[in-house]
């Protein structure tokens, strides 16, 4: 791989012609799918690193900017990835190995400690403003309910309604409009994934289809237009960062400015528009320690139903704090918190809440 | 139990922080706080005020000292009449040195305010069941007109997490911030090997990890939070031998989410 160019007309080539689609409609299974991810890197880019018999190793080609991925299990590769490194903390893989590979891939990466790499998180918000962005048309969406919250022991478990849904199609808005007359669904309905059509519909190799899902995975569904689904997966990424710089711009700590020290930061403000049922069973389930909050914590009480947390996430080792009520919680980042640790709290509870929960400095920055 | 001293100091700084469901009467007129429990060298004496809020488009400071009893030391009183601007202005920050005007004010509650209001002629910034009020004059028309009138807490949550504890805080309001404390240090604490956060160098580490204000406190404040907290901590342990197993266990064993999740658990317990 010399140029940009042999990347690009490499990943197209692997992008599955609609000849391959029909193919799938017979039965000759299923074609693999050219998929892109964003991922996180902790601390900048390291050439290799791993643990517990997970490691991963990066190799240069002949384009600066963009180096091969290799993920190993006990030394066997299981994934290759390109990898564009020209952001330094968010960068873009692209693979066509197949989904369970590249998936497990990710999730190892993403699952290290101490930590190396965090997914992109995409809550509602953020896979709905894509969607919108220019030069994108909305094609469907999937929302996915996980049902409840369960606690460490089992003792503790907070039932919520589950659901599994996906619309494609030009009418999918529609319909979404009338599930929304439904006040049970007006604020449940919270995005997992949304289908997005970009470039000119006419030919295939002017457009693609891409499903967002709201880890971060870019797959493309139709069309073989490279150019777009590149563009797309660059969009988000750049639209994302922004969000992130901007929640941490919230950071709480003392801070040197013109030769002084400078308290500043404020709390992340997350809005629950439909009570939690039970405040203590939400705390009990949230700080499990494990998937998907990964969240350490020790509550105390400031008046019935108020609850304070002092807290760890554990995959970043950073520490943050809450404040919990039935209606509301504040989220405080400290000086070298992540703005992840938002978002990918955001996106999990969204997944369970529907976006009953909001957390307005990510709507404010979303917006903009 | 948390002391009141830190629950006003929570809910001051709260009033000029961006949070939610609290008012924030003092931010919206620009207050950011600037100092907290910094030693203020005066000509022959010093002062610390809990903490020092300033606007910047006012370029006016607020000195802030949180009453949490019900007595004013007389002295102290008399040090904030008297502090000039020339000895605030090289602590603080604002873009229009030469306007900087300031004023001193105690933070009390409402059933301190009483008793407090008889020994000072200093204004006061009150907290009641549901209202916050300022009450003299301020000497800034905007301040004046901003917390003259009595704004409601009806409703609202008050901050805990701005300002997590102090030395005079019981050990029950502070452990769960110094145990996640101790968590966090030896999550991060990798190829370092354990060290001993009962001792007053482990814990060290610890409060500057969680108490936002700990690098910028006077030293003695700094020495005295270090040393009661590393005493609390240890103390907690000794109390509950499953505790201190569970501790010792992730001390030499690293990180693992399910012994750390059954520390916490145990913690629940064991916090006096």
């Amino acid at each position: 791989m010399q140029t940009m160019k042999e990347l690009m007309d490499y990943l197209e080539d692997q992008i599955a012609t609609p000849a391959d689609r029909d193919h799938e409609a017979y039965g000759h299974g299923r074609p693999r799918e050219l998929k892109s991810y964003v991922i996180e890197t902790y601390g900048g880019i390291v050439p290799h690193g791993g643990s517990n018999g997970m490691k991963w190793e990066m190799d240069g080609t002949g384009v600066n900017e963009i180096k091969i991925l290799r993920v190993r299990r006990d030394g066997v590769v299981t994934a290759e990835f390109f990898a564009d490194v020209s952001d330094k903390r968010f960068i873009m893989l692209h693979t066509n190995n197949e989904s369970r590979d590249a998936k497990s891939a990710i999730d190892g990466l993403t699952e290290l400690h101490p930590p190396a790499f965090d997914r992109m998180w995409l809550p509602h918000v953020m896979l709905d403003a894509i969607a919108k962005e220019g030069g994108n048309t909305f094609q469907g969406f999937g929302v996915h309910f996980a049902g409840g919250l369960a606690g460490d022991d089992g003792a503790h478990t907070l039932p919520l309604d589950d659901l599994n849904l996906t619309l494609n199609g030009s009418m999918a808005k529609h319909i979404e409009g009338y599930l929304k007359e439904d006040r049970h669904l007006q604020d449940t309905i919270a995005y997992r994934k949304v289908r997005v059509m970009r470039g000119e519909a006419q030919d295939a190799l002017d457009y693609v289809y891409d499903d967002v899902y709201g880890d971060g995975c870019f797959a493309i569904k139709d069309g073989k237009s490279i150019q777009d689904h590149v563009n797309l997966v660059r969009v988000s990424k750049n639209r994302y960062a922004k969000t992130v710089e901007a929640i941490e711009k919230c950071r709480l700590g003392v801070y040197p400015i013109d030769g002084k020290w400078i308290f500043r930061g404020e709390p992340l403000n997350f809005e629950f528009r439909r009570k939690l049922p039970d405040v203590e069973q939400f705390i009990r389930c949230l700080f499990t320690s494990s998937r998907p909050f990964q969240l350490w914590g020790l509550e105390s009480e400031i008046e019935p139903g108020y609850y304070s947390v002092a807290a760890v996430d554990l995959h970043t080792c950073d520490s943050v704090d809450f404040e919990i009520a039935d209606n509301m919680m504040r989220v405080y980042l400290n000086k070298h918190g992540c703005g992840n640790t938002i978002m990918r709290l955001l996106c999990n509870l969204q997944a369970r809440f529907g976006t009953t929960i909001r957390c307005k400095q990510v709507d404010e920055a979303v917006g903009e | 139990m948390v002391s009141e001293h830190t629950r006003l100091m929570n809910k001051f700084i709260g009033l000029c922080t961006n949070a939610d469901n609290w008012p924030h009467a003092l931010y919206a007129i620009g207050f950011r706080i600037q100092l907290v429990e910094q030693r203020i060298a005066l000509e022959g004496s010093s002062i610390t005020p809990d903490v020092v809020s300033v606007s910047d488009p006012l370029s006016h400071a607020l000195l802030v000292d949180c009453k949490g009893g019900k007595s004013i030391d007389p002295s102290q009183d008399a040090k904030y009449q008297e502090i000039r601007r020339s000895e605030l202005a090289n602590w603080v920050t604002v873009r229009e040195r030469g306007r900087l005007t300031h004023t001193a004010c105690y933070v009390a509650n409402g059933t301190n305010y009483d008793k407090l209001r008889r020994h000072t002629g200093l204004p006061f910034i009150v907290f009641g069941e549901d209202f916050v009020k300022g009450v003299g004059s301020f000497g800034q028309p905007t301040l004046d007109k901003a917390i003259g009138k009595s704004i409601s807490l009806r409703g609202s949550l008050e901050p805990r997490s701005l300002y997590p504890f102090s030395f005079d805080d019981s050990p029950s309001a502070a452990l769960p911030f110094i145990v996640k404390g101790v968590v966090l240090c030896m999550t991060k604490a990798g190829a370092e090997g354990p060290r001993d956060f009962t001792t007053e160098d482990g814990m060290r580490d610890v409060i500057r990890n969680i108490h936002m204000f700990y690098e910028r406190m006077g030293a003695r404040h700094a020495r005295i939070l270090v040393r009661k907290a590393a005493m609390w901590f240890a103390e907690m342990l000794g109390e509950d031998e499953d505790l201190d197993a569970l501790y010792k266990k992730l001390l030499h064993e690293g990180f693992d989410t399910r012994t750390m999740q059954a520390f916490a658990n145990r913690c629940r317990e064991g916090v006096p």
